[in-house]
């Protein structure tokens, strides 16, 4: 997954994303899988909420594919962790969602953000349960994820770009940015200062996030099934997938990773 | 814009200490049009009542007032002329090697020429929000938002680099055409496409915004804004060859981000004005 929230709860204990009514802290948890088999422990009472949400962001996918566009699923680390900042974060999603669709062209490929504001659950949601929302939207019903035709997982040459960075003391600018920053954002005090500039120097990208990481399972588990659903043209059938902009080699769309966030709830 | 170039000619007459270039801090006249036309078309009945409202008190014996936007998008640009100490109002010079906004560096407030325009958005918002103002000191607060939501959007606007004023110190040829790359980003750019500002507007309403998802594009704050536009001043509008001979490439590369700014100032101008406006009585 990687929905803002989900990242935050899931790495930080910390939800940022807020619209609704806060959740009870004292509800009571489940296991709940996905057509894949991916499971995350859930408050019980935030399942309708998911399922509202689940439901819309389809229509918002299904509104988008009406128009004969290619659907992208946009996987970019989002929690405010270990140096990383949710505000700097969702910027960087929202620009590289608009530089992919304006490489394919706006009226044929459309990119779902699960950074964006409007995807949020209920204040004091967990990163688990964000997971579950995202894996269910990525997935279908089928496990073969009908919505979507590719993937596009963030890397470090993402946020070099929206850094300015040109290679010529990197890491001192990124300390100048902070600096900088802090003059009109509070909230990045609480970050500290070198691991700030050490993340993002060293450490931006999918291949540091928890929600990435169960992203990259579910997209092989996808492409699985794809491939095992039609013997003769499955191959042909996989979604695509690339890695800040370009595409994967084909024998990594077979290699697992560590999971994230998946899996760590005991299923009964 | 800055009008260096008149300036210059007057250096001689005036004492040299008394003596700064005045700059151009302006979309040309196209510009501004574009994008209040562009916002005008995403407003809702109900707002455009209110600007009818507001704009009626500047012609009390028309008996119904039709509005544009346009008419007035360039107004700010005739009262700086007889109020210098709005003249930095109409952009922020943060520096080229800094991509981060320092408001007490970058919006410091000049005597004589004013702060800075992230600090004057604020202030005309405050000011049309607010019922208890006179309707001029709201109709001006109106106008000054049109302007000023267009300027920010000029790249040149948000970014200076070796104190050249916006861009304005840079002597560039544009296809042939001797101009300050100031004045080529406020309207030479626009000029080279079409020759009207309408034309341009129906190029971007059957080009640039069909199918275009603008979720989370129509949204954010000036200093938000002030950024994005920074980032296109460093990435492209200060991206000249040597020789400052700009042409096809130039333009190639720049036309999109320059129709992104103008369509997105009005996108963004038509929510602030929504989220605005109160119903006055």
């Amino acid at each position: 997954m990687t929905s803002t929230a989900a990242r935050i709860a899931t790495a930080a204990g910390v939800v940022c994303l807020a619209l609704a009514a806060p959740v009870d802290a004292r509800a009571d948890s489940a296991a709940e899988c996905t057509a894949g088999n991916f499971c995350y422990c859930v408050d019980t009472a935030l399942k309708a909420a998911i399922d509202q949400q689940v439901a819309a962001i389809r229509s918002v996918i299904a509104k988008q594919r009406s128009q004969g566009k290619a659907i992208g699923y946009l996987s970019v680390p989002l929690s405010t962790i270990e140096g990383s900042y949710l505000p700097v974060n969702a910027k960087v999603a929202a620009q590289v969602k608009e530089q992919i669709e304006d490489r394919f062209g706006v009226r044929a490929a459309w990119v779902l953000n699960p950074g964006a504001a409007s995807f949020s659950l209920p204040q004091g949601t967990s990163g688990a349960a964000y997971m579950l929302m995202w894996t269910r939207v990525l997935e279908g019903d089928d496990g073969l994820a009908p919505d979507f035709d590719f993937v596009y997982f963030v890397g470090p040459a993402d946020f070099t770009k929206f850094f300015g960075l040109d290679g010529r003391a990197d890491m001192e600018k990124l300390d100048a940015y902070y600096d900088g920053l802090a003059k009109t954002d509070t909230g990045v005090s609480s970050i500290n200062k070198v691991k700030f500039r050490n993340y993002y120097a060293l450490r931006a990208s999918v291949a540091f996030s928890l929600g990435s990481h169960d992203e990259w399972n579910i997209v092989r588990s996808i492409n699985t099934k794809r491939r095992d659903a039609d013997k003769q043209a499955g191959i042909v059938k996989q979604l695509a997938v690339f890695f800040e902009g370009r595409a994967v080699p084909p024998g990594m769309y077979e290699a697992p990773i560590q999971p994230g966030t998946a899996g760590a709830c005991a299923v009964n | 814009m800055r009008t260096v170039g008149l300036a210059l000619l007057l250096v001689p007459l005036v004492p040299l200490g008394a003596w700064t270039p005045e700059r151009a801090h302006a979309w040309g006249q196209e510009g501004h049009s574009i994008v209040a036309e562009i916002a005008q078309r995403r407003l809702d009945t109900g707002t455009l009542e209110k600007i009818k409202a507001l704009l009626k008190s500047e012609a009390p014996d028309v008996e119904a007032p039709q509005v544009a936007l346009a008419s007035i998008a360039s107004w700010a640009d005739d009262y700086r002329s007889k109020h210098p100490e709005s003249s930095n109002w109409h952009f922020v010079d943060i520096p080229y090697e800094r991509n981060t906004y320092d408001p007490a560096v970058d919006c410091k407030r000049d005597t004589r020429s004013g702060d800075c325009i992230i600090n004057a958005i604020e202030r005309a918002k405050v000011a049309l929000a607010d019922c208890s103002k006179p309707a001029k000191e709201r109709a001006e607060a109106l106008k000054f938002l049109v302007h000023f939501v267009g300027d920010i959007h000029q790249p040149l606007h948000n970014a200076e680099r070796n104190n050249d004023h916006g861009g304005n110190d840079v002597q560039v040829t544009f296809f042939g055409t001797p101009m300050k790359l100031h004045a080529l980003w406020d309207s030479g750019i626009i000029t080279h496409t079409v020759f009207s500002w309408g034309t341009y507007v129906e190029r971007l309403e059957t080009t640039w915004f069909p199918g275009r998802d603008l979720s989370g594009l129509d949204g954010g704050t000036p200093v938000d804004w002030a950024l994005e536009s920074h980032q296109f001043a460093r990435e492209l509008a200060y991206n000249i060859p040597d020789g400052s001979v700009l042409a096809d490439n130039y333009y190639r590369d720049s036309l999109p981000v320059v129709d992104r700014q103008l369509a997105l100032g009005g996108v963004r101008l038509a929510r602030l004005l929504k989220d605005t406006l109160p119903a006055c009585q």
